[in-house]
């Protein structure tokens, strides 16, 4: 469970101040503890993620991932690779996620016939994912579980 | 600064044998709080203190009770 | 906060982090909170984004003291709803868990020691030990041995805080902001043209224009919500054609109706060989040029910024000038003559046809052109005159300040204009384009401070690059770096940058949210409020200032920069740093601390707590106890209204999604300079260039230069460096967010499958990239989103583990001293996989 933690600098602390000095020789956590004057050994490219299931959004908003590969996707001022599975019309066949109806409103939000061209350039927002690991963990929770929290407050009072 | 509250909470773990002494011992260290604990022997214990050096004091008399086996601060905020 | 208070929310997050350490299950939680039904409801709160220039406003919600959702403010003229994928993200950039909570300093045995590792020490030890250092700095060298380096990512008022802490407590000018490897090209450009600084231009240009040229600038991955527009508008409206002009293949292709890869620099020929064109064919508008241009020719082999001893610089004839004399319509275009189709052809290595049809564009009296512009021509030797060069296109045209007609020159940071420029954040700059060196700028600067005569020094600070030069050499010795990561960002690292900040005798303090690669090689570092966890504004790139609220706590210890420079000036009297000839004229200021002087000077403290909003916290006012943000944004606007840069009042900002300056009479100002639009224009002008005396702007006669370094035999490969979409300059914020960093994990080398067959690799291949000062090594990429031609590389300097600066070129435009980020020579060797 991803939870507002703070451990790291906390138990750092605490030591230091209960006696041993608990002192960091590097702290730019990206770099993994290589020294700013050295180089690591760069890792291998990862390959893409390509098993087409769905991930859980952090919030409704936020625009979903690609879970496929897109090497070669052409998407210019010719073509539009994405919307031959993804267009309202497609689906039935490639059976993927229609775009959203937000994509077919214009500036003012007036709904167009079509995909509106200011939602041409799909990977401006989607992007797919390599297999590799966080750098840092990310405490950020999701809102079922700040309300979960948050009723489990109210439970207790009553 | 007037007015300063150093809130901390910190992360105990004790024989969950003696659980019940343990829980009472730390109700009598001045400004602790127990919010959560379970019958594995972890203890969670809130502070709110005027200063960092009560911190400390707390958490010594914490880790003197008897049955308890480690006690660590997990989060520090002056306020 | 809605039933809570703060306290609670902070035993709620102190009980949470234990609960998490131990693995157990919060709902079973007993802490006793006060709680109600609102609870259950999340709140929206309006806010700026906190990436690029363009200025998006996001929706933001938050919940029992943690932001859970972000997303495009559906009611904001700049972004319509729509958000890139790091604007969608933003929700997460605060949650890294290595947020710094505790000052941390350097120790050894308990004492401060440069070789010492970091400890966390209290605000107070913090202040001690940097107020010392900072005391016998100033004692042992005066003013011009201290330095500060902010940033366009400063809220309006903490820039102003920094730039009035520094020239107007501690009398130094040595402070700039990273704006200056980002968009001091722009400024200088504008000035030089205009007088005044900042586009004429606004947004509504992308949906009034017929023709976009790109001069340098990959919209599509930079400024992808402003792409948003342009694509709109090149589909939904026939006839409307799109130009990209790189010197290599990136996304911005995609919607190219016009693509064109030129040979790195020769944008200088291509101009000119366009501005021929529209003499050569009769396009120029007489009426307007008559009436609004003055013509000049720039002094020319003007040297590259470099050290002065180096020997490049001591070969230019010119070294850093600026000057220009008149001449006459008819010596420009004698002066333009010999840029020929076959010649621009020729350098430029884009096609007769290409070049041709782009000169049409400008030519064509018909079509109105917007041109875009951001790091392809600011980062560049010759940057300034690049925007100058543009600039000629639309005056000799007179396709200038009205509805899509517009040399519109876009800004990197979110607030570059607003902070950078705008407050004056520049080591020769005051609020409102005023400068250190004009004695009247100064006097004004003075009074409006409440300051005695003869406070703020005359002489110009050192610039980005000059600071970590000075800090190598030891003139610097006590440096404060506040929202940036210079030591990833700043070029040539290996010889200037960390030698500087790794330097004995210097003591450098770097405030940060994050522990950054600059953290890193600082001696202190100060924990920093981001984001909306404290009140911010922001000016984007259209002159559009935004407000936000405090929405959430920063966590731990952390403090906002306007709170650290705040408190950090109690800890100064003026007896301590003003010289006794300044205090004996002026015996009111004996005594006085720097906190006294600056920020309660009965302007800055007149707004009492009751205005800050009962539904926001917010730190600062609370702890200083008045309305600090507001006192500092109301002194600030003094200098500029009346001038041409005219602020809105405080309150209104924060109800409203920003406004374009000058705002006179409550209404703000879409396009600069033209009678009708712009109040300052005056009647019966047309246009009115009013930033100069004669109210004309200026067309510069510029050559072609070359560029300092070229490949040649041992460094055979020309190196461009620049972003990526996903990651927001050097990836501090989004390369703790696990979607971001996965979409593009590591800095690869872009290059050509031809030049990767010919040194015996390809894509995978671990390969070391050198230049003569220094390597980096990296894996190549030769089917990615950018394509170079043969014998350029692109490498991102997104990548904390991959530090391209370590390879880079430290020279500037002289007249800027903006670093060419795009251009010098490296090596490309195979490592073993």
């Amino acid at each position: 469970m991803k939870l507002l933690s703070k451990t790291i600098v906390a138990s750092a602390l605490v030591v230091a101040m209960i006696g041993g000095a608990v002192a960091q020789e590097s702290v730019a956590t990206l770099r993994s503890g290589v020294a700013l004057d050295e180089n690591a050994k760069p890792p291998q490219i990862p390959a893409m993620t390509n098993n087409d299931l769905r991930q859980v959004r952090n919030y409704p908003e936020q625009p979903p991932l690609i879970p496929h590969k897109i090497e070669g996707y052409q998407i210019d001022i010719n073509a539009n690779k994405c919307l031959q599975c993804h267009s309202r019309s497609a689906i039935g066949e490639s059976q993927a996620p229609m775009i959203s109806i937000t994509h077919f409103m214009n500036r003012d939000n007036q709904f167009l016939a079509s995909v509106t061209p200011r939602r041409y350039f799909c990977t401006q927002c989607h992007v797919p994912q390599l297999e590799t690991d966080p750098l840092v963990e990310n405490t950020f929770v999701d809102v079922d579980q700040v309300l979960e929290y948050v009723a489990g407050q109210q439970k207790e009072e009553k | 600064m007037p007015d300063v509250v150093h809130i901390s909470s910190l992360l105990l773990r004790a024989d969950p044998a003696k659980l019940p002494s343990v829980l009472e011992d730390v109700a009598g260290v001045p400004n602790a709080e127990v919010p959560m604990s379970d019958e594995n022997g972890k203890i969670i214990v809130t502070l709110e203190t005027d200063s960092e050096s009560e911190i400390v004091e707390s958490l010594t008399k914490l880790q003197l009770i008897d049955g308890v086996y480690s006690a660590s601060l997990v989060y520090h905020q002056m306020d | 906060m809605t039933g809570m208070t703060r306290r609670d929310v902070i035993k709620a997050q102190a009980v949470a982090a234990a609960a998490a350490a131990a693995g157990m299950p919060l709902s079973a939680t007993a802490q006793n909170l006060v709680t109600d039904a609102d609870l259950t409801q999340l709140k929206w709160s309006k806010a700026a984004c906190r990436f690029c220039g363009t200025g998006c406003s996001i929706m933001v919600a938050t919940k029992a003291g943690r932001v859970v959702a972000t997303h495009g403010d559906a009611e904001a003229e700049v972004n319509r709803g729509l958000n890139c994928v790091k604007g969608y993200f933003l929700s997460k950039i605060m949650y890294g868990q290595d947020r710094l909570t505790t000052p941390l300093l350097r120790k050894s045995n308990g004492v401060y020691d440069k070789n010492g590792d970091f400890e966390p020490v209290s605000w107070d030890e913090a202040f001690d030990i940097m107020a010392e250092k900072w005391k016998k700095t100033l004692a042992e060298k005066g003013p011009k041995g201290i330095g500060m380096f902010g940033s366009g990512q400063w809220t309006v008022w903490e820039g102003y805080a920094a730039a009035k802490l520094m020239k107007a407590g501690f009398l130094s000018n040595n402070i700039d902001p990273n704006a200056r490897h980002c968009m001091a090209s722009a400024v200088v450009g504008f000035m030089r043209t205009f007088g005044i600084d900042e586009p004429m231009g606004c947004y509504d240009d992308f949906e009034n224009a017929d023709a976009f040229v790109l001069w340098g600038s990959n919209m599509a991955e930079m400024h992808p919500i402003l792409w948003t527009r342009i694509a709109d508008r090149r589909f939904s409206h026939p006839g409307t054609e799109v130009a990209v002009l790189s010197t290599f293949k990136h996304r911005s292709f995609d919607l190219a109706d016009i693509p064109a890869i030129f040979t790195p620099q020769t944008d200088l020929v291509i101009l000119n060989y366009i501005a021929n064109y529209i003499i050569q064919n009769d396009a120029v508008n007489k009426e307007f040029v008559e009436k609004h241009v003055n013509f000049k020719k720039g002094a020319q082999d003007i040297g590259y910024g470099l050290r002065d001893d180096n020997p490049l610089q001591m070969e230019a004839e010119n070294p850093n000038s600026g000057a220009a004399d008149p001449i006459s319509f008819e010596e420009f275009a004698e002066f333009v003559a010999p840029y020929t189709l076959e010649m621009a052809a020729e350098m430029s290595g884009v096609s007769e046809e290409t070049l041709e049809r782009l000169a049409k564009i400008y030519a064509d009296p018909d079509r109105k052109v917007m041109s875009l512009w951001t790091m392809g021509v600011n980062q560049h030797t010759r940057g300034v005159w690049v925007n100058n060069m543009i600039y000629n296109l639309h005056l000799l045209t007179g396709k200038i300040s009205t509805p899509g007609n517009s040399p519109f020159s876009l800004t990197g940071q979110p607030s570059a204009c607003g902070t950078a420029r705008e407050v004056g954040t520049f080591s020769h700059r005051l609020p409102a384009d005023m400068v250190v060196a004009n004695p009247e700028h100064r006097a004004k600067a003075e009074k409006i401070w409440k300051l005695p005569e003869g406070t703020i020094p005359d002489w110009n600070g050192a610039h980005a690059v000059q600071q970590n030069r000075q800090l190598k050499d030891g003139a610097i010795n006590c440096y404060w770096v506040q929202v940036n990561n210079n030591m990833q960002a700043a070029p040539n690292m290996m010889q200037e940058g960390l030698p500087g900040y790794r330097n004995p005798d210097n003591f450098i303090v770097v405030s940060d949210a994050y522990p950054t690669v600059t953290a890193e090689a600082a001696d202190l570092i100060l924990p920093a409020a981001m984001w909306v966890e404290k009140e911010g504004a922001y000016g984007n790139a259209e002159r559009r200032t935004q407000f936000w609220h405090q929405l959430v706590d920063a966590p731990g210890d952390s403090r906002s920069d306007l709170w650290q420079l705040a408190e950090f000036s109690k800890r100064f009297t003026t007896d301590e740093v003003w010289p006794a000839e300044l205090l004996e004229a002026n015996p009111d200021y004996k005594g006085k601390t720097l906190y006294e002087v600056l920020f309660t000077n009965g302007q800055v403290d007149a707004f009492p707590l009751e205005e800050t909003s009962e539904e926001y916290a917010n730190q600062e006012a609370n702890d200083f106890g008045f309305y600090i943000q507001k006192g500092l944004f109301e002194e600030y606007a003094q200098f500029g209204r009346g001038k041409a840069h005219d602020l809105a009042d405080f309150d209104t900002y924060h109800e409203v999604r920003g406004l374009r300056w000058p705002v006179v009479d409550g209404k703000e100002t879409k396009w600069r300079f033209k009678e009708g639009s712009d109040p300052y224009a005056k009647e019966g002008s047309g246009w009115d260039f009013y930033g100069h005396k004669d109210g004309k702007a200026v067309v510069f006669a510029l050559p072609y230069e070359a560029p300092p370094e070229m490949p040649d035999e041992s460094f055979p490969f020309w190196l461009c460096t620049g972003r990526v979409l996903e990651h927001w300059h050097s990836g501090s914020m989004t390369q703790r967010v696990e979607e971001l960093h996965k979409a593009i994990p590591d800095a690869l080398c872009y290059m050509h499958p031809d030049d990767a067959a010919e040194l015996n690799v390809r894509r995978g291949s671990a390969v070391k990239v050198s230049s003569r000062r220094g390597e980096i090594a990296l894996r190549v990429e030769t089917r990615g989103r950018n394509q170079p031609p043969r014998g350029l590389i692109f490498v991102p300097w997104f990548d904390a583990s991959k530090l391209i600066n370590k390879v880079t070129l430290d020279a500037t435009d002289p007249l800027s001293k903006q670093t060419d980020f795009k251009k010098c020579a490296v090596k490309i060797e195979a490592l073993e996989a």
